[in-house]
């Protein structure tokens, strides 16, 4: 037999083929599926993305009261604040807090900051404390302390 | 069916558009299917190699890339896999009379014969020979179109199309003989 009829004979009978109906419809299900599967994967991609930015920007907002607040320690440093020697710098973002309190004029002493009158056993103070509550200045109330002196 | 390329339709399939995926489908589903069953020689295989080659282009981690060739040789790389693997794994010896009964119509008893026989050597051939057998002599394709769907150069396919020709026509010579003698 030549090849060639053969091959002739092969092709005649296979040539009019075509896969079934029954194919095309069950790829066209799948592909509805598959895509249906990629809209949810880019939906969950966007949402994360947006959960990501949305958290950057909170973030950053959260920050700028901190900045905020360093600024006003400074300018109340101008304001009778004696600094306390070799305290922490500040870090950045870092809260502050101010605190009324009464301190014995030797812890003051004892922190580095002049104390002219040491002939009470305690001064009301404004102590403005890092997180750490390490303080990083001091200003003697003199309001408080001459109303204690007049009692 | 549209002007569009095949790979402007993979581009729109991969964007979730089911028209263009059907035209991909109308377009290269037929000729896959039959170089399935040129390659496999049975209808079921056919299909569910068809099957399988369309939902793996269509699967999400499968990118077909444009610089490596064009959407229908991507599609019978994939194809000619499946066929390998799935012969791999069925090597069943299909007889000269399933594939007169199934497909052989035209030609007389022996001929039918000779023609399945042929079929089943054809089959039997190393995958480089039988594509290029089944491409060029039986779906009568171009050498270059041949080279693009195989993805080599065309002095290949001439090389591995005489090859394929001389084992079949030593099968066929011991085909006859038997033939002869039964």
């Amino acid at each position: 037999m030549e090849l060639e009829s053969g091959f002739r004979t092969i092709r005649n009978s296979v040539e009019r083929r075509m896969p079934p109906d029954s194919l095309r419809q069950s790829l066209l299900r799948e592909f509805a599926r598959t895509s249906r599967l990629r809209m949810r994967q880019r939906i969950a991609t966007w949402t994360l993305a947006a959960a990501a930015v949305l958290i950057c920007i909170v973030a950053m907002r959260q920050q700028k009261p901190a900045i905020a607040e360093q600024a006003s320690l400074q300018i109340s440093l101008e304001d009778g604040f004696q600094a306390v020697p070799y305290a922490p710098a500040l870090a950045q973002g870092e809260l502050v807090r101010l605190v009324h309190t009464q301190v014995a004029p030797d812890t003051l002493t004892r922190l580095g900051l002049f104390v002219a009158d040491r002939s009470s056993d305690s001064i009301p103070v404004d102590l403005v404390v890092g997180q750490d509550n390490a303080p990083l200045a001091v200003r003697v109330d003199e309001e408080d302390k001459e109303n204690k002196d007049d009692d | 069916m549209s002007d569009f390329s095949d790979e402007e339709l993979y581009r729109r399939m991969r964007r979730g558009d089911q028209s263009a995926f059907s035209e991909l489908y109308e377009r290269r589903a037929p000729s896959l299917y039959r170089y399935v069953l040129y390659s496999a020689g049975n209808a079921a295989t056919a299909e569910e190699v068809t099957h399988e080659v369309f939902v793996q282009m269509m699967a999400p981690s499968q990118d077909f890339d444009e610089k490596r060739g064009s959407v229908e040789a991507y599609l019978y790389g994939i194809a000619r896999n499946l066929v390998r693997t799935q012969s791999r794994h069925t090597r069943r010896e299909t007889t000269l009379r399933e594939f007169g009964q199934e497909h052989v119509l035209d030609q007389s008893l022996i001929q039918e014969e000779s023609a399945a026989a042929l079929h089943a050597a054809i089959r039997e051939l190393p995958v480089r020979y039988r594509d290029a057998i089944v491409l060029c002599d039986i779906e009568e394709r171009s050498y270059e179109e041949a080279a693009r769907l195989m993805q080599c150069p065309v002095g290949t396919v001439r090389s591995r199309l005489s090859r394929g020709r001389a084992l079949l026509a030593a099968k066929m010579k011991r085909f006859s003989q038997v033939a002869r003698w039964s």
